[in-house]
């Protein structure tokens, strides 16, 4: 059953918490090997990937399976025209690969919206979202299969004084910041008109649609600002990996927000994220129980599937709910 | 350049083929429980496993008919999984999104790869086509693989079975209400739980019975459960959910597609294949045919 | 600013001082072990190659400690699973470094290679490659921390090339099947390179050399490949699938009489990966390799090394990339030798450059210019026969490197 997005269950805790998670990332260069920070970093881009990816699929229930296409076209245009045009400033290249990412997602929702809905949707992207994969492998100027290599770091002109990235790890604390702007963005759009109207229309479509609502509209302007978030993502990502290959594009890096989204729980803004850093937990954690990992991995996320069908978040929800009901007795 | 038509459409029918055995169970199971099971394929490449092993520890297993034997015993050994699948996993998995059966397939897929990592171990393995069946064929003026052969016949052939079972029978009939309408077949006194379980086993069986019908035909590896599985799901969803016989129509025409379009433009190998889905599903996204048939 | 006596006395007391801290820990540090960082694909489908390139290194640093050490220290290896993505490997790669590895060895992929070797001179670490053989890694991409230790495309190719001018002298024409991928095309180039470098001088002929077929790779059906291949007038065929792709691409060959008609095979690098699946059915093929057994006996460390590999495994026929991963060990010990113990960065790069050190397949020098080895090619014919394995090697040849390695190009392509 779908879930209606809830901004209250959890109260005061959920800024608490959020907060707490992001000194914890912001801090991070301070206590953890350097392995861990790299990580990190990946992590940040793959929250907001996430939390871009939520907002069709938490508040319509539409699965994009081809959501790496935008990702690796924001990754992919930020990278080419940072290296085409070395004195371009770097907010500039990161907006020409969102900029690419919007007219992607702004094309394919026209075509994937117009009459496709549930699981026809999720396979018209899928195979739209291996078109792209399939083009970017093939061309030359994007170095074909093999990718772009030595991306580099930017350092950050403002005129007065200039801010080297290059150096260290300080590109890490420019993802920190970037991912707390996006998702507060992300946020706001979530709790805000569109957040709102997107889901009674998963609750009620028919009864939207005779109050006279463009209900394909507003499907498409989620679409297209989830697409253009991604492709955000993949833009500030190229710096931090520093290499990029066509595996960006490819269904199963489309299949990780999904994971993510269900692993935390749809339901709650903030459930990707949950999802994000514990599969990346889950993943770290056994990443030298070679042959054993994907019975591990696998194990653990058919127990959470299984076990707990709101995600992490749901269940804590439910939970606490629980807790509260027996509380008032 | 004629000469290169009738090798390339033979070409497309082996692998519509090859493709249409290990998508029929997924749409048997997709249709009517709704469940796009993720790990088909893993199963698949279980099936195939097993044969692999068996023809290889038991002696005089080399015939046809023991191969036939083996492929047929795997089908029944999956489909037993599938019961186990069925009771753990697919129960809990009724009446929620379809999104969250992708997940918790996927993580059965994992699953099968794990265990076929552990039980035989990361390097590839090959088998080779039973006696009879390794030579090639004359065939008017082509030149034809006798495996190759074998499996467009095989793929006819379950097609054929699987539309008899589902058209003929009284108990594909009630398959097919169940699938159309669980509420009402269970008011009508239908033990749906059962006829679910029926469905699941029954697709299980269909993907041992591919893996062993297909061992020979590539090389194989844990990685062999993620590379029928997309092109499973290309042909189901142009053929429509739970129509074996649309699936079977979807395959031979995405085959053809895909073959005669990497022969022709070599620049953009495997790109026809989502073209055509793409298209397809655009103009028609209920598919080529509807329902489950 | 003149430098005047009270800032000499400045700086010559602060030295003194902290040489008198620092040296209860240079003390210590002088018995701890050096720790040299292993990073390959040690699982998912490169997983055969990763897992012999460890157990060469593990069975290399046994021995040297065994026979005492380096200057007294002990060697420690620390193994990561880089799962041949870079992103995995960049991880397993900062953690390493941190741990204290400033030396690095491993690598199955060329994306990880290039990722890593990306990252040196920020880390502060080296990087010597096991097998990674994309050509950029010692051209476009060369930086000063890098070390390739095994041949390259240009070398096994041209090496291959030039033993079928010898072998085959009239094939009609040379075709190809190519995955389509950099490294697919740069080891045809390097292939067809070859063909017209040397049967113009062997054969006394110019080679015919057809165009060739890029496949796809990672699927399950190459019969249209093959239909191509039995179309084109080529006879001879270059095969550089990897693996499990070879193998597909060999079973459903075989029924279109594709070895009846397509005669040399020449495999360019897949060891006995291939044979391993195929065993009695594995196709007559000259298969370019890392190492041959074989080839070296005589030699003490070729020896002990098929040994130590029979001991562990009770397998008769190792891949090429035991060796390499022993190699590479062997060259950071050596280099450490010359050091005299400086396991520091640049210490250690100014060792490695321009240095000859012995190895399972006789003594390789590293060129200082490009740090490519010069390692003798080696290659050997298969084919499938009734022995326990399945198959068996019917002859090998190995080609000095000096004889077929490209001019070097530090930071620019190769000049094909």
């Amino acid at each position: 059953m779908p879930h209606p997005p809830q901004s209250r269950s959890f109260g005061v805790l959920t800024p608490l918490v959020a907060g707490l998670v992001l000194a914890a990332f912001a801090t991070l260069p301070f206590w953890a090997e350097k392995g861990l920070v790299f990580l990190a970093g990946i992590v940040l881009v793959q929250i907001v990937f996430a939390l871009s990816f939520n907002l069709m699929f938490g508040l319509t229930g539409l699965v994009s399976f081809g959501q790496a296409a935008f990702f690796a076209a924001g990754a992919y245009a930020s990278a080419w025209m940072a290296r085409s045009a070395p004195g371009l400033p770097f907010i500039l290249s990161i907006a020409f690969g969102a900029a690419v990412g919007a007219a992607l997602s702004f094309l394919i929702g026209l075509v994937a919206l117009r009459r496709a809905s549930g699981i026809y949707f999720a396979i018209l992207t899928l195979a739209l979202g291996q078109l792209i994969y399939t083009v970017i492998g093939k061309t030359t100027a994007l170095g074909r299969e093999d990718g772009l290599i030595g991306i580099a770091r930017p350092v950050l002109d403002f005129g007065l004084f200039r801010v080297d990235l290059a150096t260290g790890d300080r590109y890490y604390f420019l993802l920190v910041v970037a991912a707390a702007i996006i998702s507060g963005a992300l946020w706001w759009v979530w709790h805000g008109s569109l957040g709102r109207i997107l889901a009674a229309i998963r609750q009620e479509p028919e009864r939207v649609r005779f109050l006279g609502v463009d209900v394909r509209r507003h499907r498409e302007n989620a679409f297209l600002i989830s697409g253009t978030m991604t492709a955000l993502a993949g833009a500030l990502m190229a710096p931090w990996s520093q290499i990029i290959t066509p595996m960006i594009a490819h269904w199963s890096y489309s299949a990780l927000p999904i994971l993510f989204c269900l692993l935390g729980g749809s339901a709650r803004f903030w459930g990707p994220a949950v999802g994000a850093i514990v599969f990346a937990g889950l993943e770290h954690g056994t990443r030298n129980m070679t042959g054993m990992a994907e019975l591990v991995v696998g194990g653990a996320l058919l127990l959470v599937v299984l076990a707990m069908p709101g995600g992490i978040l749901g269940t804590l929800a439910r939970l606490s709910g629980r807790l509260a009901r027996e509380g008032a007795r | 350049m004629l000469s290169e038509v009738l090798p390339t459409a033979l070409n497309g029918l082996v692998w519509a083929m090859s493709v249409f055995l290990v998508a029929s169970g997924l749409t048997l199971i997709f249709g009517i429980l709704h469940i796009l099971n993720f790990s088909h394929g893993g199963f698949v490449m279980i099936g195939a496993y097993l044969a692999f092993t068996v023809t290889n520890r038991v002696p005089g297993t080399a015939s046809v008919a023991a191969f036939l034997g083996i492929a047929v015993a795997c089908a029944a050994a999956v489909g037993a999984m599938g019961l186990v699948v069925d009771r753990v996993v697919f129960r809990r998995l009724k009446g929620v999104d379809d999104s969250y059966s992708l997940v918790a397939t996927y993580a059965l897929l994992l699953l099968c790869e794990g265990a076929v990592k552990s039980g035989w171990g990361g390097n590839f393995l090959s088998m080779s086509p039973p006696e009879g069946l390794g030579g090639a064929l004359f065939v008017g003026d082509l030149f034809v693989p006798s495996y190759a052969l074998f499996v467009i016949a095989a793929g006819v052939a379950v097609y054929l079975a699987l539309d008899l079972w589902l058209h003929r029978t009284a108990s594909g009939r009630i398959l097919k209400s169940v699938a159309l309408d669980p509420w009402m077949a269970s008011l009508l006194g239908i033990n749906v739980t059962a006829i679910f379980t029926v469905a699941v086993v029954a697709g299980f069986a269909l993907a041992g019975l591919a893996g062993g019908l297909l061992a020979p035909n590539q090389s194989l590896s844990p990685a062999l459960g993620g590379t029928y599985i997309i092109q499973a799901f290309g042909v189901i969803i142009v053929g429509g959910i739970g129509n074996v016989r649309g699936a079977f129509l979807a395959a031979v025409l995405l085959g053809l597609v895909d073959a005669f379009g990497t022969v022709y433009v070599p620049e953009f190998p495997g790109i026809f294949f989502f073209v055509a889905v793409a298209v397809i599903i655009l103009f028609r996204p209920q598919g080529l045919l509807s329902g489950i048939r | 600013m003149h430098f005047n006596r009270r800032d000499a006395i400045k700086v010559f007391g602060a030295g003194l001082a902290a040489g008198a801290i620092a040296a209860p820990a240079v003390a210590r540090a002088q018995s701890a072990p050096y720790k040299l960082g292993f990073i390959s694909a040690l699982s998912g489908p490169s997983e055969p190659l990763g897992r012999p390139m460890l157990m060469g290194a593990e069975i290399a640093v046994e021995e040297i400690n065994a026979a005492g050490g380096i200057n007294g220290r002990r060697l420690e290896l620390a193994v990561r699973d880089s799962k041949a993505k870079p992103d995995v490997a960049t991880v397993a790669t900062r953690e390493l470094v941190g741990e204290g590895c400033n030396m690095l060895l491993g690598t199955v992929s060329s994306a990880v290679a290039l990722a890593i070797s990306g990252m040196l001179q920020q880390e502060n670490a080296i990087l010597i490659t096991c097998a990674a053989h994309s050509m950029r890694l010692t051209h476009e991409n060369f930086n000063r921390n890098y070390f390739r230790i095994t041949d390259n495309p240009f070398m096994r190719q041209g090496a291959q090339a030039k033993l079928m001018a010898e072998l085959h002298p009239d094939v009609p024409a040379w075709g190809g099947l190519i995955p389509d991928h950099e490294y697919g095309r740069s080891t045809w180039e390097a292939f067809k390179y070859g063909l017209n470098r040397f049967y113009p001088k062997i054969a006394n002929r110019t080679p015919e050399i057809a165009d060739p077929i890029f496949t796809q790779y990672g699927g399950s059906d190459y019969r249209n490949y093959v239909a191509s291949a039995m179309r084109s007038k080529a006879r001879g065929m270059f095969v550089s699938l990897y693996g499990g792709d070879a193998v597909t691409l060999f079973q459903q060959a075989r029924p279109y009489g594709f070895f009846e008609k397509k005669s040399p095979i020449v495999d360019s690098a897949n060891e006995f990966i291939v044979a391993r699946a195929m065993r009695a059915e594995t196709p007559d093929m000259w298969v370019g390799s890392h190492w041959y057994f074989g080839a070296f006996k005589g030699n003490p460390i070729n020896d002990r090394l098929y040994a130590a590999y029979v001991a562990r495994t009770g397998d008769t026929f190792p891949d090429g990339f035991l060796s390499e991963g022993h190699a590479a060990v062997m060259a950071y010990a050596a280099a450490l030798k010359k050091t005299g113990g400086d396991a520091s960065t640049p210490a250690v790069i100014d060792a490695l450059s321009g240095l000859t050190f012995d190895s399972a397949t006789g003594p390789r020098t590293i060129r200082a210019e490009d740090h490519q080895a010069i390692k003798p090619v080696v290659q050997y014919r298969l084919r499938g026969a009734k022995t326990p394995e399945g198959f068996e090697v019917v002859d090998f040849r190995v080609v000095p490197g000096a004889e077929v390695i490209e001019p070097p190009t530090p930071g620019a392509p190769v000049q094909w």
